[in-house]
């Protein structure tokens, strides 16, 4: 009885344990998706504070172009309003970014002291039998493969909580942030460009008395005027790119909510990386627009 | 009467597209309108112009208003995020803990001075981890 209890075991135990390290390995996966996305939010948020700086000297650009008679625009109204749409802004993106640590820390690596133990014995006896080796090697194995599955599964439970309780939070923060702060934003500039346009257009009017005697600075003003249309729809593209990023944000989060019971690995990828590649676009789009200015 | 926060942008909107109907009017017809036309054209331009980005900002300020209540949550399900990556990682020290441990008792089970000295070592390890 005993002696056949002991050629059944070593026989089966390597295929559990091949079964139970590809468990462990799936779940493992499956977060890395997230993992992704989080760093391409983060690139995201960090340009806010460029955005809103960006904006302020909008506004200072567009009191340059006030005409005679015009009132200037509020600039102070920025200023005052940078700081709690930076900390909105720093809501989101810093809940995303815990997000995707908890999505990455990796629990893969645990029990891994486990599957050395193998080579510890033989080190330790090199006259150790074969028989005993592949036990201990099998045991090992085994535990490890049971600790992972162990780690992740309660890494993905808490990923869903989490998820749960943030997802109405952040379709309202990313809404306010695309349809309100950049809005507001994007309104500025395009402000900017009308005010200048009308500068322009009243600075190179023939019927204007000054006009007439300044022909070298009115050839000046118009190439100027034309360079900075350009830098202007640069700038206005960049905030539709953050908006448009933001509203990735909400649904690739609204995704992940709707899922949460039966995330698996290649759906993540499939659903997450568009919106990620959406993101680090408009990261890029955002920093060459206003970083250098 | 209390206008919302859409309210308030959608009026900015309508404003900043009646500002640029004024500013198109004024470049579109240059050539036909009087100097005095175009001054009060553009003084016309530059009021709808500065009501419009008055109603954006109410807006704006409004809504902000509106959301403290999401970025309050957000901050706190950040805050239980971060508790949750230091309680896995503090689960991560226990299961190596564990596994060392049972690592150690393997080793007890077949003493030899080297596999008890090595698997001894390997729960020392686990448990100076999970104090730092």
């Amino acid at each position: 009885m005993s002696q056949q209890r002991s050629i059944r075991v070593p026989r089966l135990v390597p295929q559990v344990c091949s079964v139970l390290i590809l468990l462990a390995c799936c779940s493992c996966t499956d977060v890395a998706a997230v993992q992704e996305f989080a760093r391409a939010s983060r690139s995201v948020g960090r340009q806010f504070q460029p955005l809103a700086n960006g904006a302020i000297r909008s506004c200072e650009r567009a009191t340059s172009f006030v005409l005679k008679g015009q009132q200037p625009p509020d600039c102070a109204f920025f200023v005052k309003i940078e700081p709690p749409l930076l900390a909105v802004n720093n809501a989101l993106f810093s809940y995303i970014s815990s997000l995707g640590k908890l999505a990455g820390l990796d629990a893969s690596g645990t029990g891994t002291s486990l599957t050395t133990i193998g080579a510890d014995l033989q080190r330790a006896d090199p006259r150790i039998s074969e028989s005993t080796l592949s036990k201990a090697n099998a045991a090992a194995g085994l535990a490890a493969a049971l600790v992972n599955v162990l780690a992740s599964g309660y890494q993905q439970k808490k990923m869903i909580g989490i998820i749960e309780n943030a997802n109405p939070s952040v379709q309202q923060v990313a809404g306010f942030l695309d349809e309100y702060a950049a809005f507001r934003y994007s309104q500025q500039l395009r402000d900017e460009q009308s005010r200048e346009q009308l500068f322009c257009a009243q600075w190179t009017d023939p019927d204007v008395p000054e006009v007439k005697r300044e022909p070298i600075a009115v050839d000046l003003l118009n190439r100027k005027c034309k360079a900075d249309d350009a830098m202007q729809k640069q700038k206005l593209a960049a905030i539709a790119s953050y908006q448009e990023a933001l509203r990735s944000v909400a649904a690739a989060h609204q995704q992940l909510y709707d899922d949460r019971h039966h995330w698996n690995a290649a759906q993540l990828v499939t659903q997450l990386a568009p919106a990620t590649t959406q993101i680090s676009d408009a990261a890029q789009a955002m920093s060459k627009a206003f970083a250098e200015e | 009467m209390k206008l919302s926060a859409l309210d308030w942008r959608n009026l900015s909107m309508l404003y900043q597209d009646l500002a640029n109907a004024v500013l198109r009017y004024r470049v579109a017809n240059s050539k036909t309108l009087s100097l005095e036309e175009k001054d009060s054209l553009n003084l016309a331009f530059g009021q709808l112009l500065n009501a419009s980005e008055t109603f954006a900002n109410e807006a704006l300020s409004q809504a902000l208003v509106d959301i403290e209540a999401s970025v309050k949550n957000l901050q706190v399900v950040t805050h239980d995020a971060i508790e949750a990556v230091q309680s896995l990682a503090k689960l991560k020290s226990v299961l190596d803990i564990a596994a060392s441990a049972v690592g150690l008792a393997s080793a007890l089970l077949a003493p030899t001075p080297g596999t008890v000295a090595t698997a001894l070592s390997g729960l020392v390890t686990a448990v100076q981890a999970a104090k730092g």
